[in-house]
């Protein structure tokens, strides 16, 4: 290989070709249109001047030397669980405690938390010659604090995002695919647990795929146990959860139970998309968005106007230049040869990708409201920051990676 | 390693496949028709301006009923609480806002703003326009937020109070539902009865709409397509009733109630040159303990009242007999008790022989009966239709009665009998009047009428009711005679307790037994008591009915003598003393040949004649005594006497005692041997009050005949 390879510019075209879209819809989705005049809030212009501020850091990133980031990893991430800790004593805003207010700026630590743990993650079980039980081990406990800190705020959006990542940092790594079965199946034991029938299915089927993965008969009654005991303990913890939580998820399974409390967000959601045909309302012209019948329009769900302004073909480019945009990263990660940075890039593409999906998801009703915003879209300044600085670590592996080699 | 990274581009790939099939299916399949619920949002919701009813005012431009909006108030607690710094001192001022502005209690609304565990908080639903305007205003000043301002109702709102209460009726709260639009909560207000509900659709007017979006938050989206259609309000009626007659009326009916202790007092007042209704007044014995609003809603007893007219109705037989020339003006007809085969008719007090004037005069039925066998069956019946009876006036009022009148098909052997004095035949009061006013406006029958015209709110003139003679009937000089024959029965027969010096009256009176429901036969005790009169006789300005049901049978009030035509009276002298009324001075005004008879009596005959040259009175001297001073003239002093009539002067020497006669303190006459009914006309006529014990003929009387009686004393006389 010879020297310093060039900085990915499709990658970051096809980022800024999305960030105009979303400056674009943010300035719709916060303008009232009646008649000829409009009324429009400034939200589109402190998304431009969180765009540019993005992009400067962006650029010291990429002049940071490699050694420094991972130098202050370890400190920033313990400074970040003690922003966490300091959350819990911040006045709460819409009943969570997820803010850190300083004066005109409002921070989201579990925003940094997520990456940090990532980053973390990725170092602490990319080093050769670890056991699996190690790489779990490590992998378990870097989550575990952030995880529960953010979960205390309450915020399981974020919790699920961070997992989910992590899940992919774990399946990118060399751990055998079987754990990565027995990650997943307590999840879908809980989800399984709603219903006897289906769950003693799928507790055979289960025990029949680590029976055909050769594990010793110990680990599969383990796995078992632990399966039958979440099939038990799941409907203690439901009563455990939050009304709010028990709502959105119930809601989601039949939104009319609650069409104008919880299920109002995703009826109205839905009503915007459908009513977008094929080429939409028009820019400036949805009536669901002008008429005040959509929440939150110009955060999480922003997807909605896109689907009522511009239609089918709106929502087609966006999901085709977020397609693109992975891909991209996606085909320059498979590259990476560089354990630690290759770990890192796909917990951080795979953070993107979920809330993208998950985001558009909630948006057409197809997953429950989990309040994760639409990335690079959605109106929200350290959101915005924070995905720009991950994509911007994965162009700068991507730009560096040679160095290590 | 390859395999999990093509794992993970296969899940990014399954993803969006999903994600896009199902936006396809929602987007382009639209399986839930959102494309409809979101023009559904666009479509304007209507919001309804209730109009105002509309006004009824008297001939006087008199505000009788007008509609007064009213507004409900509510606080959005809730706003206060989270708008303003201190919560507590803000509620406690908006109570003070409101307490001043209304009647309302400060503490009872503070409580209320305090304790109320809403966010809205109601207070009342009785604020009117001005009240909540000033609330508004003084809110806006004080910065305060939550003021929640609804329309809640209109209400009726009567400014005369229980003025002709039964007359314009009532109002009912109704929701209905707009034609247009699926808004289910129109208010409206029916007329359920009264003029209220003839005239419903007039006073009604006609609601508007205002179109509006709301957004979510339910603001009020400015959007430009919205269209408006201001409410009409409703017309207003102008009644021909005058507000001080209908008072008058009242007064002197309830007044009467009492004292005749009757069940029903009924009056109608109209005119009979055009049939307008001045004023109509009926009340229960019960309605002095109801409220308003339940008299609203209760029959108008003027025309939903029935009964037989009695005695009152005998001058129509003897208008057909002026007509028939049964008659010569002198002759007499055999009034003794009259004997057929199955029935025999009698007299209170038997005459012999009377003229046809004294059987309308004295009333007497034998007289009539002889009278109308002459007539025939088929004249008075289709008189009596022609003029009215037995069918609707047209008048239009709520609850007007027809009357029982049988077909002539259908009469028996004595009804042609009954029905010429009275019975057998049942009328309401209005067709009473309605028929005098045809006896006496030269044979026209009017159709009654209340409502002279009805306007909108710009004063333009959408109906105008003018007079409207349905038919004519008879012929000037048979009525022009009736009438003189019905001033008779004022001036010496049945009714001289109305008599008046300064007003000419002309009237019948009715003294009916009721008859028993579900027996046959009449009732001894239960008596309608009618009296019918007009006035001046000249040309009658007025036809007034008075009727009493039921009244007091041992006190004799059953007597219309007793009853009605003192209240008859009572009505008129009232009237008279309205200043732009005044009955009287209008006589003076457009009758020059009217001269007030001077006062002669004590002059010696050059001096008397003297007088009447200056006055240019037209005089016959009879002289009884040469060189005797006047001791009696015809008409009396003060007087009004028609010009070209000769007055008639006695001189004589000898002394008379009729100046006495007509000064206040009068002479007790003898009573004794005269029926009860005979005894009060002599008494009324000497201005000596009666009270009676027992029935029959007077056989004592407490003040010997020829003592001197003062003004109103009492005479008690005992009858067997």
């Amino acid at each position: 290989m010879s020297g310093m390879k060039k900085f990915d510019w499709a990658t970051f075209i096809i980022l800024t070709v999305i960030l105009i879209c979303g400056v674009l819809i943010i300035f719709t989705a916060s303008t009232q249109k009646i008649g000829a005049d409009f009324i429009s809030k400034d939200y589109y212009l402190k998304q431009i001047v969180w765009i540019v501020l993005s992009f400067l850091v962006l650029y010291l990133l990429l002049k940071i030397p490699y050694t420094v980031i991972d130098t202050i990893l370890v400190p920033l991430y313990i400074v970040n669980m003690l922003l966490l800790v300091a959350t819990m004593f911040m006045p709460a805003i819409n009943g969570a405690h997820r803010w850190i207010l300083l004066g005109p700026i409002n921070f989201q630590p579990s925003e940094l938390a997520k990456i940090l743990t990532i980053l973390l993650t990725a170092k602490l079980i990319s080093e050769p010659n670890l056991t699996d039980f190690k790489i779990i081990a490590r992998a378990f406990l870097v989550t575990f604090i952030p995880a529960v800190l953010i979960l205390i705020e309450p915020d399981l959006g974020t919790v699920i995002v961070l997992l989910v990542s992590i899940l992919a940092i774990l399946a990118a790594s060399d751990l055998p695919s079987f754990y990565l079965v027995l990650f997943i199946s307590p999840f879908l034991s809980v989800v399984f647990s709603f219903s006897i029938p289906l769950f003693i299915i799928y507790l055979l089927i289960l025990v029949f795929v680590l029976y055909k993965t050769n594990l010793k008969s110990v680990v599969i009654g383990f796995a078992a146990v632990i399966n039958i005991f979440i099939f038990f303990i799941t409907p203690i913890l439901w009563h455990g959860l939050k009304d709010y939580q028990q709502n959105r998820i119930l809601t989601f399974i039949n939104p009319l139970r609650d069409p104008l409390g919880a299920g109002y967000q995703i009826i109205q959601s839905k009503i915007a998309i459908g009513s977008g045909k094929v080429t939409g309302k028009g820019f400036l012209l949805g009536t669901q968005k002008n008429l005040n019948f959509l929440p939150e329009h110009h955060t999480d769900f922003i997807f909605s106007v896109i689907g009522e302004e511009f239609g089918f073909f709106g929502c087609l480019i966006l999901l085709t230049l977020y397609f693109l945009f992975l891909f991209r990263i996606a085909h320059q990660i498979r590259k990476l040869k560089h354990k630690e940075m290759y770990l890192a890039a796909v917990g951080i593409i795979s953070y993107i990708a979920f809330q993208a999906f998950v985001n558009i998801g909630m948006n057409i009703g197809l997953l429950p409201t989990t309040g994760i915003p639409l990335p690079f879209i959605s109106y929200g300044g350290s959101n915005l920051l924070i995905n720009i600085l991950a994509v911007g670590l994965v162009l700068k592996y991507i730009k560096e990676q040679s160095i290590f080699l | 390693m390859k395999t999990r990274f093509v794992l993970f581009v296969l899940i990014v790939c399954v993803l969006t496949i999903i994600w896009i099939s199902y936006l396809f299916s929602v987007q382009l399949l639209d399986p839930h028709n959102f494309k409809d619920v979101v023009n559904l949002r666009l479509h304007p919701a209507k919001i309804i301006i209730p109009a105002y009813r509309g006004k009824i005012f008297d001939s006087q431009n008199e505000l009788l009923v007008s509609s007064t909006k009213y507004y409900q108030l509510d606080i959005d607690k809730a706003t206060i609480l989270q708008k303003t710094e201190n919560a507590k001192a803000t509620l406690r001022q908006a109570a003070t806002i409101i307490a001043r502005n209304s009647n309302l209690e400060r503490n009872i609304i503070e409580e209320k703003l305090f304790t109320a565990s809403s966010n809205s908080v109601y207070i009342d639903d009785e604020f009117s326009e001005s009240q909540i305007s000033d609330i508004q205003a003084e809110f806006q000043k004080e910065k305060i937020p939550g003021l929640v301002k609804s329309f809640s109702k209109i209400k009726r709102s009567y400014p005369k109070g229980r003025l002709a209460a039964r007359l314009l009726g009532m109002v009912k709260e109704k929701k209905t539902g707009d034609r247009d639009s699926n808004n289910n909560s129109i208010y409206t207000q029916e007329g359920i009865c009264g003029l209220e509900a003839t005239y419903n659709r007039e006073l009604s007017g006609e609601y508007g709409w205002k179109e509006v979006i709301r957004d979510a938050k339910n603001n009020r989206f400015p959007a430009l397509f919205l269209h408006e259609k201001p409410p009409q309000n409703g017309y207003s009626l102008h009644l021909t009733i005058d507000n001080r007659f209908q008072e008058i009326l009242e007064e002197n009916l309830l007044k009467g109630l009492q004292e005749y202790k009757a069940k029903h007092a009924i009056g109608i007042i109209m005119q009979p040159q055009s049939g307008k209704i001045i004023a109509m007044a009926g009340i229960a014995a019960s309605d002095t303990t109801k409220a308003a609003a339940q008299l609203r809603a209760m029959p108008n007893l003027p025309v939903a009242f029935m009964f037989e007219p009695g005695s009152s109705l005998k001058p129509i037989t003897a208008l057909l007999a002026l007509e028939k020339k049964l008659y010569t003006p002198t002759q007499k007809i055999d009034c003794r008790k009259y004997v057929m085969e199955n029935r025999t008719i009698t007299d209170d007090h038997n005459y012999d022989k009377l003229t046809l004037r004294n059987i309308i005069a004295y009333s007497s039925n034998v007289g009539i009966s002889r009278t109308v066998e002459k007539i025939g069956a088929k004249a008075l019946y289709n008189r009596l239709i022609a003029m009215g009876f037995g069918h609707k006036s047209g008048s239009n009022l709520f609850g007007e009665e027809s009357g029982i009148f049988r077909k002539l098909s259908d009469w028996q052997g004595f009804s042609l009998h009954s029905i010429s004095f009275g019975q057998e035949i049942a009328v309401t009061a209005l067709q009473l009047a309605n028929g005098y006013c045809t006896l006496v406006n030269g044979g026209k029958v009017m159709r009654p009428y209340i409502v002279e015209k009805i306007t909108d709110e710009q004063q333009n003139i959408i109906q105008h009711n003018s007079p409207k003679v349905l038919r004519t009937i008879s012929e000037p000089a048979a009525l022009d005679t009736l009438k003189s024959f019905l001033q008779s029965v004022v001036d010496y027969g049945t009714a001289t307790g109305a008599k008046l010096p300064h007003i000419t009256i002309g009237g019948k009176t009715g003294t009916a037994e009721k008859i028993i429901s579900g027996q046959a036969g009449y009732s001894e005790e239960k008596y309608t008591s009618v009296f019918a009169g007009f006035f001046p006789v000249k040309e009658p300005q007025y036809v007034m009915v008075i009727v009493f049901d039921e009244a007091d049978y041992d006190s004799y009030a059953y007597y219309a003598s007793m009853s009605s035509v003192p209240t008859f009276k009572e009505v008129l002298l009232d009237i008279d003393r309205l200043n732009d009324i005044n009955i009287t001075a209008k006589a003076k005004l457009n009758e020059t040949e009217y001269i007030k008879m001077p006062d002669l009596i004590g002059l010696s005959k050059q001096q008397a004649i003297e007088k009447l040259q200056k006055k240019n009175i037209h005089y016959h001297l009879r002289e009884l005594a040469t060189a005797g001073q006047v001791m009696n003239q015809f008409p009396k002093k003060g007087v009004l006497f028609e010009a070209n009539k000769k007055v008639i002067v006695i001189l004589d020497t000898k002394k008379q005692k009729h100046k006495q006669e007509y000064s206040y303190d009068s002479q007790m006459p003898d009573l004794r041997g005269l029926s009860i009914k005979k005894a009060l006309a002599r008494a009324n006529q000497a201005k000596v009050k009666l009270v009676i014990k027992g029935r029959g003929q007077v056989v004592e009387q407490s003040i010997a005949p020829g003592n001197k009686t003062k003004f109103g004393e009492k005479c008690q006389i005992t009858a067997q």
